[in-house]
C-alpha cells in the first residue's frame, strides 16, 4: 500500500475505536510521520537548566534532524540546525559541553560561527571573491529553528515555518507542568542525576499508548511489582516501608483503583491519568519539604499543589512527564521499529536532598533499562512489533469504553480504564498526517 | 583477623560470580551478599554514589530478592 500523496488512504488507516497495524510497520508512514507530525506540532528538546551559561550546548534529534539547543550572549535559548552552513557537516558531535570561545566552529574547514548562528570567520575568504557564495544560502550561517518555545524551563520547537502556535497546541495541559515547576519551593527545576537511555526495538506510538494504559499494569508488572508486595505482606503491620517497596507496590493495585483514578483528556492528543489520586497518592512525607512549601506557597496553595499527584502526562507526540516524582520521558522515534526513550530527573530546587533520591530511586526502579518493571512494558511493545507481522486482522483494538459522544468532542474526564487517550492520539495522529482530508 | 585475599582470590571470585549468573543459579549468587550489600551498576565513570546520581542498578537485599523472585512468576 503507497501513502504518500493518498490523503485519503492515511485517514482510513484510524478508525474511531481501531487502528491499521501499518501505522506501526510501514516505512512510508513512518517518514510521513517525522514529515508531518512530528514537524508541524511542538517537540520536547531539553530543558534549560541544561544550558545554564553562555555558550552551553546540549544536542539532540528532533524529527530525525540534528539540532543544537544552546544559550546564547544574550542569555536566551536558541535551538539551531547543528549543521555548517558549508558543506552540511555536524558542527557538534558531543550529547552536551561549551562552546570555546563562545563560537561553533566546524571540524572540517574550521567556518566558525557566533552563538545565535551568523557567521564570523571563514578561512581564506578571498577565495570566495567574485562568486555567488554571498547570494546562495550557505552564506546565511546556520539555520536557526523557526520556531522555539520555552516554557518554564522546558524548551519545545515547531520545526515548521506555519502551523499551530504554542498555547493553542497544549492548552491547559500545560497545567501539568506548572504543577512539576511548582512543587520547587524556588518555583524552579534542574536537570540532575543524569540520563537513562533505553533503545526500545518497537514504534514510537506504542509507547506513548501505554502511558495511559491503566489495564496492564496489574498483568504485566504482576511478576516484579507483585513480587514486592508478596514480599512485604509478611512483615509486621506498621512497620515502616522502604522507599522502594512504597513505589512498587501501586503497580499492582487493582482493577478499580485505576478505573477510579481517572484520566482526563485534552484537544490534541494530550491527556494524563491520576485526576483523582494515582500511584504517587500514598508516598511518605519528606522532612521539612512541607514546611518549606507552604513558607513559599502558604498553607492553602501548598496544599493544592501537592494534592495535584497526575501519573502519566502526555504531551503529543514527543513528551511524557510524571510531576508527582519530577521525572519525564522523551521519545525519540528512529524507524519504525526502534525507539529511544530518555528518563531525565530533576531536582526540586529548594527542596530537600531526599526528594531527588526519591526521583532517582524511582527511575531506576521503574524506567531504567534495566528496570524489572521497564523489562515488562518493553518486552509487551516488542511482542505486539513481532505479533503484527501475522497476517488475518489488519486491526488494533481501541475499543475499550468507546462511546457515541466522542464523535461530537473527546475533551474531558473518563474513567480511567478507558482507552480514550489512545484514540484522542489518533485522532491527533489523523489531523496532522491528513490535514487535507479535514472531516 | 585474616589475611586480606590475594589477587588472585579475588579474579576468581569474579569469575564464579560471573558463573552463577550465566548459569542462572541466582539462590547461590544471592547468598553472596552480606546484608548490607548493594550490587551497583554505575550509569556513568567517577559518578559520586548510586543514591544522587542515577545508575543502571543499584540494588540492595529486598530488592535483588525482588528481581530474582520475579523471574518465579509464571508469567
Amino acid at each position: 500500500m503507497s501513502y504518500r500523496n493518498q490523503p485519503d488512504a492515511i485517514r482510513a488507516l484510524v478508525r474511531e475505536d481501531a487502528v491499521h497495524r501499518d501505522v506501526y510497520r510501514s516505512q512510508e508512514i513512518f517518514d510521513l510521520e517525522m514529515e508531518r507530525l512530528w514537524r508541524n506540532t511542538w517537540i520536547y528538546v531539553g530543558h534549560d537548566s541544561q544550558v545554564p551559561n553562555a555558550g552551553d550546548y546540549y544536542s539532540t534529534e528532533i524529527a530525525r534532524q540534528p539540532v543544537i539547543m544552546l544559550r546564547d550572549e544574550g542569555g536566551k535559548v536558541r535551538v539551531l540546525m547543528n549543521r555548517c552552513a558549508h558543506k552540511g557537516a555536524r558542527l557538534v558531535s558531543a550529547a552536551s559541553g561549551r562552546c570555546e570561545n563562545r563560537l561553533l566552529r566546524c571540524p572540517y574547514h574550521g567556518w566558525t560561527y557566533r552563538l545565535d548562528g551568523s557567521i564570523r570567520t571563514i578561512p581564506m575568504k578571498s577565495g570566495y571573491e567574485g562568486t555567488a557564495l554571498g547570494e546562495s544560502p550557505n552564506s546565511r550561517g546556520i539555520v536557526n529553528v523557526p520556531h522555539v518555545e520555552n516554557y518554564r524551563g522546558f524548551v519545545f520547537v515547531r520545526l515548521s515555518e506555519r502551523g499551530v502556535g504554542f498555547r493553542e497546541y497544549f492548552g491547559d495541559s500545560l497545567t501539568s507542568i506548572d504543577n512539576m515547576v511548582e512543587r520547587s519551593p524556588e518555583g524552579r527545576l534542574e536537570v540532575a542525576g543524569g540520563v537513562l537511555r533505553f533503545m526500545h526495538d518497537s514504534n514510537w506510538k506504542m509507547f506513548v499508548e501505554n502511558l495511559n494504559d491503566t489495564m496492564h499494569p496489574m498483568v504485566a508488572h504482576e511478576s516484579a511489582a507483585g513480587t514486592a508486595k508478596k514480599l512485604w505482606a509478611d512483615k509486621p503491620e506498621g512497620t515502616p516501608k522502604p522507599m522502594a517497596i512504597e513505589q512498587f507496590l501501586p503497580f499492582v493495585n487493582g482493577y478499580s483503583f485505576f478505573d477510579q483514578m481517572g484520566v482526563h483528556i485534552y484537544e490534541n492528543g494530550h491527556s494524563y491519568t491520576g485526576v483523582n489520586f494515582s500511584i504517587h497518592s500514598a508516598y511518605s512525607a519528606i522532612g521539612e519539604y512541607e514546611t518549606l512549601m507552604e513558607k513559599s506557597y502558604g498553607a492553602e496553595r501548598a496544599r493544592a499543589i501537592l494534592g495535584e499527584v497526575r501519573h502519566n502526562t502526555v504531551y503529543y507526540p514527543s513528551l511524557t512527564i510524571k510531576g508527582a516524582i519530577q521525572a519525564i520521558r522523551v521519545a525519540r522515534p528512529i524507524a519504525p521499529d526502534k525507539t529511544l526513550i530518555e528518563s531525565w530527573t530533576f531536582r526540586l530546587a529548594g527542596a530537600p536532598p531526599q526528594l531527588l533520591r526519591r526521583t532517582l530511586m524511582y527511575t531506576r526502579l521503574i524506567n531504567a533499562p534495566t528496570s524489572v518493571v521497564g523489562h515488562d512494558d518493553r518486552h509487551c511493545y516488542r511482542a505486539i512489533q513481532e505479533g503484527l507481522a501475522a497476517e488475518g486482522n489488519d486491526w488494533v483494538s481501541l475499543h475499550r469504553n468507546w462511546t457515541a459522544r466522542e464523535r461530537t468532542g473527546l475533551a474531558g474526564n473518563y474513567n480511567g480504564t478507558s482507552e480514550v487517550s489512545m484514540r484522542g492520539q489518533y485522532r491527533a495522529w489523523q489531523q496532522f498526517m491528513a490535514p487535507e482530508t479535514r472531516p | 583477623m585474616s589475611a586480606a585475599p590475594d589477587l588472585a582470590t579475588l579474579t576468581q571470585f569474579v569469575y564464579d560470580e560471573a558463573r552463577l549468573i550465566d548459569e542462572k543459579r541466582f539462590e547461590e549468587w544471592y547468598e553472596l551478599f552480606t546484608d548490607d550489600g548493594y550490587y551497583w551498576m554505575p550509569l556513568t565513570r567517577g559518578q559520586p554514589d548510586g543514591e544522587n546520581h542515577t545508575s543502571l542498578l543499584y540494588e540492595d537485599k529486598l530488592l535483588l530478592r525482588v528481581r530474582i523472585d520475579r523471574l518465579k512468576n509464571p508469567h
